[in-house]
């Protein structure tokens, strides 16, 4: 038996008992005019592997949890996709969320009013702004800051609202989002109490429409 | 028809594409727990494996990064509606097309980090040190593999999958194939991975020695 089949053998007897293993520290203990015949062999194996058994006590405050928690939001807000990908092109673009809102209130020319902007851009995160409320002039100042473009956000935001319109409208609880979406489009949907205040630039380009 | 919520058993005996079914179920039933139980299992399910087969082609450093933007854009447009085939398949498709994305956008901005194994003086040799000896190679692991398989005929394909990918017993293989000898076998394996290294060592400039 070669030295990668014996690393590879060892590499599935791990990821079998485990339910996961780290290839690169098996190709770590490869020479080197092994390690590209482990590497493909590896993914190979990979490639064929069946889904793994949910394990409750694993998943738990693992990085597979937070990806769940971003997806939930998505199906269930009305943002599309923005609660999984706003966070990646921040966190990719290195801004932490408060330098990011202090961008785009400038960028907008509200700099004055960037507690209400961040407000919205929270909301945008979570998946309860409307995407279709959302104006082109924040998608544009939101892209630069975040190195996507406009056009990318925009589609992001309305991907999952067309796959669920796709999916069945006459569904009761999606037309309620589908209904609440074009109400916020068309006349803005009541705010908090807190935030019972005079309609102004900053509502006009998260909730107004392009 | 009413919602019924199904137990982690019947979670995992379900396929991908019922799991991903049932999450719609249950969230057009407003059960919003039930349908992110599900997407617990189908996210836990596979992504370990994304993970693995992106560290394959990836820098180490940027491994987490490009799986958690693999597994987004994935399930992302698989609750969309805008995924295409199975959606283990499609998974995968867009874990490769994430990585060469990846590496993509780091061609562009080039000045980034130098490589760990070059020269701290140098001022023109920029870049991150790849996970796999060739980074070309690397992208095209899984594709360079299935070349090597189709060329096969059934019967060698059927023992490297069970010998060498399912990692049973050379007797075991011979257990499952009729007039099959233990030498035979590791006779079939040993020329598919000679047959291997060629093809990575084309691939690869001959990387792969």
């Amino acid at each position: 038996m070669s030295s990668a089949q014996r690393l590879l053998a060892a590499y599935i007897e791990e990821h079998r008992r485990e339910g996961d293993a780290d290839p690169l520290a098996f190709l770590d203990r490869a020479s080197p005019d092994d390690r590209d015949e482990l590497a493909a062999l590896i993914d190979a194996y990979l490639a064929r592997a069946p889904r793994r058994e949910f394990d409750e006590a694993k998943y738990r405050d693992s990085a597979s949890e937070q990806t769940v928690d971003a997806l939930q939001r998505a199906i269930t807000g009305s943002s599309g996709i923005w609660p999984v990908l706003l966070p990646r092109l921040r966190e990719r673009a290195g801004l932490k969320r408060r330098e990011l809102v202090r961008g785009l209130a400038e960028a907008l020319g509200v700099g004055s009013k960037t507690d209400k902007v961040e407000r919205y851009y929270h909301e945008m995160e979570q998946g309860m702004l409307p995407a279709r409320g959302v104006s082109d002039r924040v998608l544009e100042a939101l892209a630069s800051l975040v190195g996507s473009t406009a056009r990318g956000l925009r589609e992001a935001g309305q991907r999952l609202a067309a796959g669920v319109e796709w999916e069945g409208a006459a569904d009761h609880a999606f037309a309620r989002m589908a209904n609440a979406e074009a109400h916020a489009y068309s006349a803005p949907a009541p705010r908090p109490a807190e935030e019972q205040e005079a309609w102004d630039d900053v509502d006009e380009l998260f909730r107004g429409g392009s | 028809m009413s919602f019924r919520p199904r137990t982690d058993h019947e979670l995992s005996k379900l396929t991908d594409e019922k799991l991903i079914a049932y999450v719609r179920e249950a969230s057009r039933a407003g059960d919003v727990a039930a349908s992110k139980h599900a997407l617990a299992h189908l996210v836990f399910g596979y992504r370990a494996i994304v993970r693995a087969r992106v560290a394959l082609r990836t820098p180490r450093e940027h491994v987490e990064e490009v799986t958690q933007e693999a597994l987004e854009r994935a399930y992302g447009a698989a609750f969309a509606g805008s995924s295409e085939g199975e959606f283990r398949a499609w998974l995968f498709t867009i874990a490769k097309r994430t990585v060469a994305d990846w590496h993509r956008r780091r061609k562009r901005r080039p000045k980034e980090t130098r490589l760990p194994s070059e020269h701290v003086d140098s001022e023109d040799v920029w870049g991150e040190e790849p996970a796999s000896a060739g980074e070309t190679g690397a992208l095209e692991l899984h594709m360079v593999v299935q070349q090597v398989m189709s060329q096969l005929n059934d019967t060698h394909r059927r023992v490297v999958e069970l010998h060498v990918f399912d990692a049973l017993s050379a007797a075991d293989v011979c257990a499952r194939i009729d007039g099959m000898s233990e030498g035979n076998v590791a006779q079939i394996a040993s020329r598919f991975r000679k047959r291997l290294r060629v093809a990575l060592g084309e691939g690869n400039g001959g990387s792969a020695g």
